[in-house]
C-alpha cells in the first residue's frame, strides 16, 4: 500500500521573486519502507514534508496519504512528526509537552502516563523529564522532539533531520532506534544531510534540487547503475551536479 | 516554583507595608512642615517635572467632573437649572430615567439599535453633588495642589468647598497657608483665607488683616473682575464691622466702577451716604 | 472540541508561568492601599476616587493582558515554528485560533476576575460601597470587552507583526472611547443616505466604550437594564464571531 503518493506536485510560495519551490515532484513511498529523502539546502525537502503534513494551503498535484487527503484528520491521527528546528514552549516541561499532545490525539489518560515514561526513557530525558524548556540544548530539545513524534504510536513517522544537534552516541541511540521502529512495522520518511546515516538505514531515497526529483529507487540499484564502486557521497555529489571536488 | 512564591509573597507584601507606610509618613510630614512654613518638595514630585502642571489642571477639571456626577456639563444654564431643583436632580429611579431617555430619542428619526444601546448605557443627566457627597471632590483640588503647588485656583476652590460647604475651617486655613508658602504674592488665597476667617470663624480681625493683605497685593493691570468685586465687597464689610463707613464707601464705589449697572452696590452707596464717615 | 479546550488550557498554563499577571496584581495592590490610606482634610469616607482611579487601572492592566496575550499567539508560535509540530497533529488552524482565543480570553478573564476581587474588597472598606446589581454588571461587561479585544488582536497580528499589533490594538481603543459618543450623536441626528452610510460605519467600529462602567461604578448611578446587558452580550458574541471567521479564514490561507 502507497503511504505516500504524489504525483506531479507543483509549489508556488507567492512572495516576491519567488521561484516555484517544488516543479513537478513524484514521490511514492510504501508502507513498512524506511524512505530517505536528500537534497542540498533549499531543495524543497522541508516544503514536501510540509505538503505531506498538510501545512500547505495551496499546491498543484496530486497528493494522498494512506488514500486520503493530508489535511485529513483521520490521517494526522496516525502520522507522527520530527520537525527540523525542535522548538517546543519554553512554559512547558517534556512530562506536560508530552501529556497535551497525548491528550491530542484522545489517548487516556493511563495510558497517556504509561507511554510518556516508556518516551521519557526512550529518549534519555529522564533527569530533564520536569524541568522547564526554556533552559534546554539544542540536542536536548531534539530529544523531546523524538519523544513528542512517538506519542501516538504512529503508522508513518516524519523525521526532518532527526540526528541534527545531537552528540556521537545520542546520534547511534537514535538510529538504533530508527531501526527498532523499522523492524515494528513502522514506515519512516526522512530528510537527512548525514550521507553515512542514509546509506546505513534506508531502503530507498529520493535526491531533489532546486525543486525537481532528480533521483530515485533502492540505494543498492542507484549505486549499481553507476558501475557499483562508487561510494554514496560520490554518487550523491555527481547528481546533484556539484563540482567541489 | 514553592520558594519562589514565597519570595514573591515576600516582596509584595514588603513593598505593600512601605507603600501604605508612605502616605502616613507623608500626611505627618505635611503637617509638621505646614507648621514650621517650610515648602514640601517631594522627589516623585519633581522628577515629574513640568508635566505635572498638565496632571494639575486635568485633577482640577476632575474636581469639576466629580461635582457633576461623573458627566461634563454641557453649559452653566444647565447648573443653574440643576441648582434651582436643589436635592431632586439625581434620578430617584431607572424608570424616570430611562423615560426621559426615550422622550429625546423619539424625537428625532428612527434609529437602529445599536446606537439606541449606546445612548442608554451613557450617562446624560445633569447633576450636582449635595450634602455630605461634595467631599468627593476634595481629592482632585488636593493631587491638584500637590502636583502643581502654583495652581492658585485650586487652593481656593479647595478652601471653598473644606471651609465653608464641608464646614472644616480650620483645615482650610491650613490649606490656604500652605498655598501661601508656594505663591506669596497672590491675591486670591488672601481673599480667601479672609473669606473663612469672615464667614466661618467669625475672627473679623484677622479677617480684615488678610483682605488687606490682598488689597495690597491687587494691582489695575489684574483683570479678574469678579475677584475684586468679592475681595472689596468683603473688605467693605469687615471695615464696616469697624465702623471705618468712609473705606466701605470707597471700596463700593471701586465696585461700581467696575460694575457700573450693580443696581445693588448703587443702593448701598446711597445707603451708606447718609450715614456718619467714622462710627 | 477537545482539541480547542486542550489549546485554552495551554495558553492559561502560559499566563501563570510568565511574571505578568503578578506584577500587575502588586502593582494594583500597592496603588488600592495607597489610595485608601491617603487622608483628606481630615474628610471621611470619602471614596469615589478609589472607585475611579481602582477600576481605571485594572481596566487598564487586564487590558494590557488581553492584548499583550492575544497578540502574541499566532506570531510566536509562528516565529517560533512550534506551529508546526502542532499543526501536524489532528488539529486544524481552526482549532488552533480558537483554542488560542480562548486560552486568553480565560487567562485574562482569571486576571481581571482577580484584580475585580481585590478591588470590590478594597472599595467596600470605605465609603458607600457599590450596588451589587452594578457590581455583577461590571464584571460580566468586563469579560465581554475582554473577549472582543482579543479577538480583535488575533486578527491584526494575522496582517500585522506584533508590535505594530499591539500599537494598533491600542490606538483602536482610545480612538473609540474618545469618538464613538461623537459618532453616534452624528448617526441619530442624520437621515437619509447620509443615516444609511453612518450607520454601517458605526455597525462596523468595535463598541470599546459600551462596556466601561466607570463612571457609574465610581459616582453610584444606577444599573442599566437586563435587556441592554443582553443586548450588549449579544453582540460581542456576534462581533466576536465575526472577527474570528475572519482570522480563521485568513490563516487557512497562509503559508507556515
Amino acid at each position: 500500500m502507497k503511504y505516500i503518493e504524489i504525483e506531479k506536485l507543483y509549489v508556488n510560495y507567492e512572495s516576491k521573486n519567488s521561484k516555484e519551490a517544488l516543479q513537478g515532484l513524484d514521490l511514492n513511498v510504501y508502507k513498512g519502507q524506511i524512505y530517505g529523502f536528500l537534497g542540498p539546502n533549499g531543495a524543497g525537502k522541508t516544503t514536501t514534508i510540509k505538503i505531506i503534513l498538510g501545512l500547505i494551503p495551496r499546491y498543484k498535484g496530486k497528493v494522498l496519504i494512506m488514500g486520503a487527503s493530508p489535511d485529513n484528520l483521520s490521517v494526522k491521527q496516525k502520522i507522527g512528526f520530527m520537525p527540523e528546528i525542535a522548538n517546543y514552549y519554553w512554559y512547558l516541561t517534556p512530562r506536560e509537552l508530552l501529556y497535551m499532545y497525548a491528550q491530542i490525539f484522545g489517548i487516556s489518560k493511563k495510558n497517556a502516563l504509561a507511554k510518556i515514561e516508556k518516551l521519557i526513557d526512550l529518549s534519555d530525558l529522564k533527569d530533564a523529564a520536569d524541568n522547564l524548556m526554556r533552559t534546554f540544548s539544542k540536542g536536548m530539545m531534539q530529544k523531546v522532539s523524538f519523544a513528542q513524534a512517538l506519542i501516538n504510536d504512529p503508522d508513518l513517522l516524519i523525521l526532518d533531520e532527526p540526528t541534527s544537534g545531537l552528540d556521537p552516541v545520542s546520534r547511534i541511540k537514535m538510529r538504533d532506534v530508527i531501526k527498532e521502529l523499522h523492524r515494528e512495522g513502522k514506515t519512516i520518511f526522512f530528510s537527512s544531510h548525514e550521507l553515512s546515516e542514509v546509506e546505513m538505514i534506508c531502503d530507498e531515497v529520493a535526491i531533489i534540487k532546486d525543486g525537481k526529483l532528480l533521483r530515485a529507487g533502492k540505494l543498492g540499484d542507484l549505486l549499481k547503475k553507476k558501475g557499483g564502486s562508487t561510494t554514496f557521497e560520490s554518487y550523491f555529489l555527481s547528481i546533484i551536479g556539484d563540482n567541489y571536488r | 516554583m514553592y520558594r519562589k512564591g514565597i519570595s514573591l509573597i515576600y516582596i509584595g507584601s514588603l513593598i505593600t507595608l512601605l507603600f501604605f507606610l508612605t502616605p502616613a509618613i507623608d500626611n505627618y510630614r505635611y503637617n509638621f512642615f505646614s507648621k514650621k512654613g517650610v515648602a514640601q518638595e517631594d522627589m516623585f514630585y519633581k522628577t515629574l517635572g513640568d508635566i505635572r502642571k498638565i496632571f494639575s489642571d486635568y485633577s482640577y477639571i476632575k474636581a469639576d467632573l466629580y461635582f457633576h456626577g461623573g458627566i461634563y456639563k454641557k453649559d452653566e444654564k444647565e447648573c443653574a437649572k440643576t441648582e434651582d431643583a436643589h436635592g431632586e436632580d439625581k434620578c430617584a429611579d431607572d424608570n424616570e430615567h430611562f423615560h426621559k431617555k426615550n422622550d429625546k430619542l423619539s424625537s428625532v428619526s428612527k434609529i437602529s439599535i445599536l446606537p439606541y444601546i449606546g445612548e442608554i448605557i451613557r450617562i446624560s443627566k445633569h447633576m450636582h453633588l449635595h450634602g455630605k457627597e461634595e467631599q468627593e471632590i476634595l481629592p482632585w483640588l488636593y493631587y491638584s495642589t500637590r502636583l502643581n503647588p502654583e495652581n492658585i485656583d485650586a487652593y481656593v476652590t479647595g478652601s471653598y468647598w473644606i471651609g465653608q460647604r464641608l464646614n472644616k475651617p480650620d483645615e482650610a486655613i491650613k490649606f490656604l497657608r500652605e498655598g501661601l508658602i508656594h505663591n506669596p504674592g497672590s491675591w486670591e488665597i488672601y481673599t480667601q483665607l479672609g473669606e473663612v476667617y469672615f464667614v466661618n470663624k467669625k475672627d473679623y480681625k484677622k479677617a480684615l488683616f488678610n483682605f488687606e493683605k490682598a488689597y495690597g497685593l491687587i494691582t489695575d493691570k489684574n483683570s479678574d473682575k469678579f475677584g475684586k468685586r468679592e475681595l472689596y465687597s468683603f473688605l467693605a464689610a469687615s471695615y464696616e464691622n469697624f465702623g471705618d463707613i468712609e473705606k466701605v464707601l470707597e471700596l463700593y464705589r471701586k465696585i461700581l466702577a467696575l460694575f457700573p449697572q450693580d443696581k445693588a452696590v448703587q443702593k448701598k452707596i446711597i445707603s451708606f451716604q447718609s450715614r456718619p464717615l467714622s462710627q | 472540541m477537545r482539541q480547542i479546550w486542550i489549546l485554552a488550557q495551554n495558553t492559561i498554563k502560559a499566563l501563570i508561568r510568565k511574571k505578568d499577571f503578578y506584577v500587575f496584581f502588586i502593582m494594583l495592590l500597592v496603588l488600592l492601599v495607597s489610595l485608601l490610606s491617603e487622608n483628606f482634610f481630615g474628610a471621611r469616607n470619602v471614596s469615589r476616587y478609589i472607585k475611579d482611579i481602582g477600576f481605571f487601572c485594572l481596566w487598564l492592566f487586564s487590558f494590557i493582558i488581553a492584548v499583550t496575550f492575544a497578540s502574541k499567539q499566532l506570531p510566536e508560535e509562528i516565529d517560533s515554528k512550534t506551529i508546526l509540530p502542532l499543526l501536524a497533529k489532528p488539529v486544524t488552524r481552526t482549532h488552533f485560533i480558537l483554542g488560542r482565543f480562548l486560552g486568553t480570553v480565560l487567562a485574562s478573564s482569571s486576571a481581571y476576575t482577580i484584580f475585580y476581587f481585590l478591588y470590590i474588597v478594597v472599595t467596600s472598606i470605605k465609603g458607600e460601597g457599590i450596588a451589587f446589581s452594578l457590581v455583577i454588571q461590571a464584571y460580566i461587561m468586563g469579560i465581554c470587552f475582554l473577549s472582543l479585544v482579543s479577538a480583535i488582536s488575533i486578527l491584526l497580528t494575522l496582517y500585522l507583526t506584533l508590535s505594530a499589533g499591539i500599537t494598533v490594538s491600542f490606538v483602536i481603543y482610545f480612538a473609540i472611547i474618545w469618538f464613538a459618543d461623537k459618532l453616534r450623536a452624528i448617526v441619530i441626528s442624520r437621515t437619509g443616505i447620509e443615516s444609511v452610510l453612518l450607520n454601517i460605519v458605526y455597525y462596523v467600529i468595535p463598541h470599546y466604550e459600551f462596556y466601561d462602567l466607570r463612571v457609574r461604578l465610581a459616582h453610584s448611578w444606577e444599573a442599566f437594564p437586563l435587556w441592554v446587558l443582553s443586548g450588549v452580550i449579544v453582540y460581542t458574541i456576534l462581533y466576536t464571531s465575526v472577527v474570528l471567521y475572519i482570522s480563521c479564514s485568513k490563516l487557512k490561507k497562509k503559508f507556515l
